[in-house]
């Protein structure tokens, strides 16, 4: 039995060639796209599971919310951990670590850029790693002791185990002892490194309070209750900290939960978005759904032809369950097919999704079982899903009335076989439309006037040994230079969105307030604003020749005027902590600048204060360069830095670049959309092409005497794409407010947006009715054009 | 073999009723060739429905070789109709997308018998039918007397006692439908009960009786020499 129904499924496929090939189109493309994000997805769920303890493992992160403002880092601060393990028994282990940027590391050869995490000797009780050389006890047990991971070491001694207990050093730093070479870092990391140091724990900016650089990790004894913990944390640090006005949290984030579920400030790395996971699992699916909608539209607009059939088989003595038996066995086969070219597919797309996601995933690390499982699971339930009705709706029919040719048009069916296509371009269009309103979020979002200009600034990394020496020398060489126009130093770069959580005290009533605030902290010096076009509003700028300057002045922004409730801010003072117990000093406001972006526009303007850095805390120089001498301005900044760095490679960056780099994930997310847009449509269309075909050929005769008896070509055009264009209309008209709803709940995640505009709606539904015409058109010209007699005599 | 009495069928649309049977009594006994003729809408295809088991009477008694199927619901029907009818077309009905092989083997597969079994049945109709060097050829490959032959196989590949044909020379010429109204009057003779629905007079004289029908009723029975 089995056998004749595959028998005559293939033989239908093979008859019914053009409806078969639009059938594994759409299905194709929709389990690609599926099978696609579900491997995307089972990855991402692997985030940081390789840690033994992964269980009991905690991030210790920060809330902190005053009445002006608050911060929600993935840092705390230094006192935090010991604060933790003295008091809490249910903590077995804590550990600090620290890690910023990128830093030079050399032996003999030349200086390597690696990425270092300075830590306790604690790390390797929480964290899990492999040891090829030195163990986890003893490798950070004594003082200037370096960690190499397995790439670095061959990168520096050729071979991996070479390394051991060799002497590396930090660029003019003291030399340290290799004594632990680990395996790679798995890129399921929400944190890298390339080399472990130590953490100095006496150093200033760990033993503050109100310093937030340090992670911290908790390991909890088994059967500890986190939630429980969590608030004896919070009740304790708000004793603690002895701000009044404040409140205090110390989130614990389980650490597998952190890639996809934490987006803090100060995050270690790119983390994923679970929300974004869904949407675009929900949108695959939907691709999925349209080519299901295909299948089941065109096998029943097919029905005709397989009435004979469904007849002869029934006074053959088939029951009703056989042919539905039979039905389905064609979709199963017709899906098992899709999901085979799709395996096949997914190899050829995988190097696209790489650029996307910037690694290499593939289905077949989750093992040969679990791709055939998951391709029979996936291939029987679409199968099911698409051949369910068909298989019910033409089953159902009466044998006589078939084999003799007596058909009724039921309503229902073309109500049901409607009511599919205006779904399916319901979708069509709300995903044109959230695509369209993406990339002009993303257009607005890169040429947006930040309140600086970034164009023509070039970003250098300063080493600390010229920061000491000689930085001002090498501003005024670099000025010498036709080509360059100006040069600033700052303590932070823009467009990293790191510059974050800072604690200071404002002056309130003529008094010092006794609730700090928390702001944004920059470093420059007196040429940063000119050099960055920053406007002065209010004041005056920094100045090399007034001593204070450097000590006992700052600069703030609009917003932190509008949130101190200053009327006059020129003189207002601003205590800043220096770092060493909660001590303050204070400063004087000598100017107000306008509001500037420091990040992405997903962040709102915070408060900001401008300090006049000293030249060894500046390690970031903005060189602003003509255009029209823009290759020479950068040879001379190469040789000239040559001539004042002997030990560094030079490291520079194109500002606008940098800040472009924060809409990376927001563009690649813009074309994912873009591609899952493009496919819906196509597959939506190519239903709507096998239906035209469909009708024009059971209205055949009917154009044929329409013709005879005088109508023209555009008549019989009008009258058999009418229909469908009444269906697209509806669409448009279902799509519009739930497009403007999905866009609306987009557009919230960034602090500055675009308008959505009623004419985005217009144009898409018009491209909508315009896609669907011409498929519609292609096939009904086809008939409309033919010679009438043709199809008169057919019948 | 066949005796109905007082059977009624109405179709009824939204405005119109129309009676295609009309308290139709009749008999046919085993081994009985029997024609049905009468002009179109008497109501022959309905009764050669109600027969096949394919449609049910709304009213009257249909007894099937002494039980009573009138009431019988699909599955009953079906169940009986598969071991007991065959059907010959006028349109052939045969499956396009199957062979000559399969679409004679059909019956057989929906009886449930084994392959071997149903090769060997298959195989002898065919030869009997003198169309075995076709087995493998599509329906479009044969001309209108083949395929009626074909037809004819497929009827009788699970020997069934009643052979119900409708029209079944209606689309075939004169020596093709001599060649079928052959076939059916030697399975006749070798036991079969057949049911013929024919405008033929020509084709009628090969039964040994014609039931003349009109507005749903049999008006005249004539015994053939």
């Amino acid at each position: 039995m089995l056998r004749n129904y595959l028998k005559i499924a293939l033989r239908n496929l093979r008859k019914h060639r053009f409806i078969s090939f639009i059938n594994i189109v759409g299905l194709t493309i929709g389990l690609t796209s599926c099978l696609l994000i579900l491997t995307y997805f089972l990855d991402e769920l692997q985030y940081d599971n390789y840690h033994k303890n992964a269980d009991r493992l905690y991030r210790v992160a920060l809330d902190w919310k005053w009445k002006t403002g608050d911060i929600h880092t993935a840092t705390t601060s230094g006192p935090i951990a010991p604060l933790l393990k003295q008091n809490f028994p249910e903590i077995e282990s804590t550990v600090r670590f620290f890690t910023e940027g990128t830093e030079f590391i050399k032996t003999s050869g030349e200086p390597l850029k690696v990425t270092p995490l300075f830590t306790e000797s604690s790390f390797f009780k929480l964290f899990s790693y492999s040891f090829i050389y030195g163990d986890a006890p003893t490798a950070l047990s004594e003082p200037n002791s370096i960690i190499l991971t397995e790439s670095i070491a061959r990168k520096m001694f050729g071979e991996a185990s070479m390394a051991a207990g060799k002497v590396v050093s930090y660029l003019n730093g003291a030399p340290q002892k290799v004594t632990g070479i680990i395996k790679d870092v798995p890129a399921q990391s929400h944190f890298s490194f390339d080399v472990i140091g130590i953490l100095d724990t006496k150093s200033d900016f760990i033993k503050a309070f109100q310093n937030f650089s340090i992670y911290t990790y908790v390991l909890l004894k088994e059967g500890a209750d986190p939630a429980k913990l969590e608030v004896k944390m919070n009740a304790l640090v708000t004793r603690e900290a002895n701000d009044p006005g404040s409140v205090i949290r110390l989130p614990l984030q389980h650490i597998t939960s952190i890639h996809l579920h934490s987006h803090l400030a100060n995050e270690l790395g790119a983390n994923g978005n679970i929300l974004y996971l869904y949407i675009f699992f929900t949108v695959a699916g939907i691709v999925l759904l349209l080519a299901c909608i295909n299948y089941i539209n065109l096998a029943t607009a097919q029905s005709i032809k397989r009435a004979k059939e469904v007849g002869i088989r029934k006074v053959m003595g088939s029951a009703r369950w056989q042919l539905i038996l039979q039905f389905f066995t064609e979709s199963l086969l017709l899906v098992l097919f899709a999901s085979l070219l799709s395996l096949l597919l997914m190899e050829l797309v995988s190097p696209f999704l790489q650029d996307i996601t910037g690694r290499r995933i593939s289905i077949w690390s989750n093992g040969w079982i679990f791709v055939t499982g998951v391709l029979l699971l996936v291939a029987v339930g679409v199968g099911l899903l698409s051949g369910i009705y068909p298989a019910i709706f033409l089953s159902r029919y009466k044998p006589i009335s078939v084999l003799k040719g007596v058909f009724t048009k039921s309503p229902s069916n073309t109500f049901f076989k409607s009511s599919l296509v205006v779904f399916q371009f319901t979708i069509s269009t709300t995903l044109m439309v959230f695509t369209w309103i993406s990339y002009k979020q993303i257009n607005f979002a890169m040429n947006k006037d930040l309140g600086f200009t970034k164009d023509q600034v070039i970003g250098l990394r300063i080493s600390q040994q010229m920061r000491k020496t000689n930085l001002q020398a090498f501003k005024t060489q670099l000025l010498q230079n036709p080509g360059i126009s100006g040069a600033a130093s700052t303590t932070l770069p823009l467009g990293n969105d790191n510059i974050e959580g800072q604690g200071f005290v404002l002056e309130t009533d003529g008094h010092k307030s006794d609730n700090s605030s928390i702001g944004q902290l920059l470093g420059i010096d007196a040429d940063y604003l000119g050099v960055m076009k920053i406007p002065l509003l209010q004041g005056r700028n920094f100045s090399a020749q007034v001593a204070t300057d450097s000590t006992q002045a700052v600069i703030v922004n609009e917003t932190l005027v509008k949130n101190a409730g200053w009327k006059n801010p020129v003189g207002k003072r601003v205590w800043l902590f220096t770092g060493e117990n909660d001590v303050t000093t204070e400063a004087k406001v000598i100017g107000v600048v306008k509001d500037f972006h420091t990040s992405s526009i997903h962040k709102t303007i915070a408060p900001l204060v401008l300090f006049m850095a000293p030249p060894q805390e500046a390690d970031n120089l903005y060189v602003k360069i003509k255009p029209e001498n823009a290759t020479t301005a950068l040879a001379y900044i190469q040789t000239t830095f040559k001539q004042f760095d002997r030990y560094n490679p030079l490291e520079f960056y194109f500002l606008d670049q940098n800040f472009a780099r924060q809409y990376n994930e927001d563009e690649k997310k813009g074309n994912l959309f873009l591609l899952f847009t493009s496919l819906a449509i196509l597959i939506a269309c190519l239903g709507l092409f096998g239906l035209a075909a469909f009708t024009v050929e059971q209205r055949a005769k009917e154009i044929g005497i329409r013709k005879v008896l005088g109508a023209t070509v555009q008549n019989l055009l009008f009258m058999l794409s009418k229909d469908f264009m009444l269906l697209v209309l509806i669409a448009f008209v279902i799509s519009t407010p739930i497009a403007w709803w999905v866009s609306n709940t987009w557009l919230q995640d960034f602090a500055y947006k675009v308008n959505v505009s009623w004419w985005i709606f217009a144009v898409s539904g018009l491209v909508a009715l315009t896609i669907a015409f011409f498929t519609v058109a292609v096939q009904a010209f086809k008939t409309a054009d033919a010679n009438p007699v043709k199809s008169l005599r057919t019948e | 073999m066949i005796k109905i009495s007082g059977l009624e069928k109405i179709y009824r649309t939204e405005d119109v009723e129309t009676i295609a049977l009309n308290k139709l009594s009749f008999e046919v006994s085993d081994g009985e060739f029997v024609a049905v003729m009468g002009p179109s809408g008497c109501g022959k295809s309905t009764l050669l429905n109600i027969v096949g088991l394919l449609d049910d009477p709304d009213s009257g008694s249909f007894l099937f070789n002494g039980i009573e199927v009138a009431k019988f619901n699909e599955r009953k029907r079906a169940e009986l109709r598969k071991r007991n009818i065959g059907f010959v077309f006028q349109s052939f009905n045969l499956i396009d997308e199957l062979t000559v092989f399969e679409n004679v083997e059909l019956p057989l597969i929906y009886l449930g018998v084994k392959s071997p079994d149903r090769k060997k049945r298959v195989e002898e109709v065919l030869d009997k039918m003198q169309i075995m060097h076709r087995r493998n050829h599509f329906p479009q490959q044969l001309s209108g007397g083949q395929q009626q032959r074909v037809a004819v196989a497929r009827a009788v590949v699970n020997n069934p006692k009643l052979i119900l044909a409708d029209e079944p020379t209606g689309n075939l010429d004169s020596s093709n439908g001599n060649e079928v109204m052959t076939l059916l009057t030697d399975l006749n003779e070798k036991g079969t009960t057949i049911i013929m629905v024919t405008h033929s007079e020509h084709d009628a004289r090969f039964s040994h009786r014609i039931i003349r029908m009109l507005d749903g009723q049999a008006v005249i029975e004539n015994i053939m020499a």
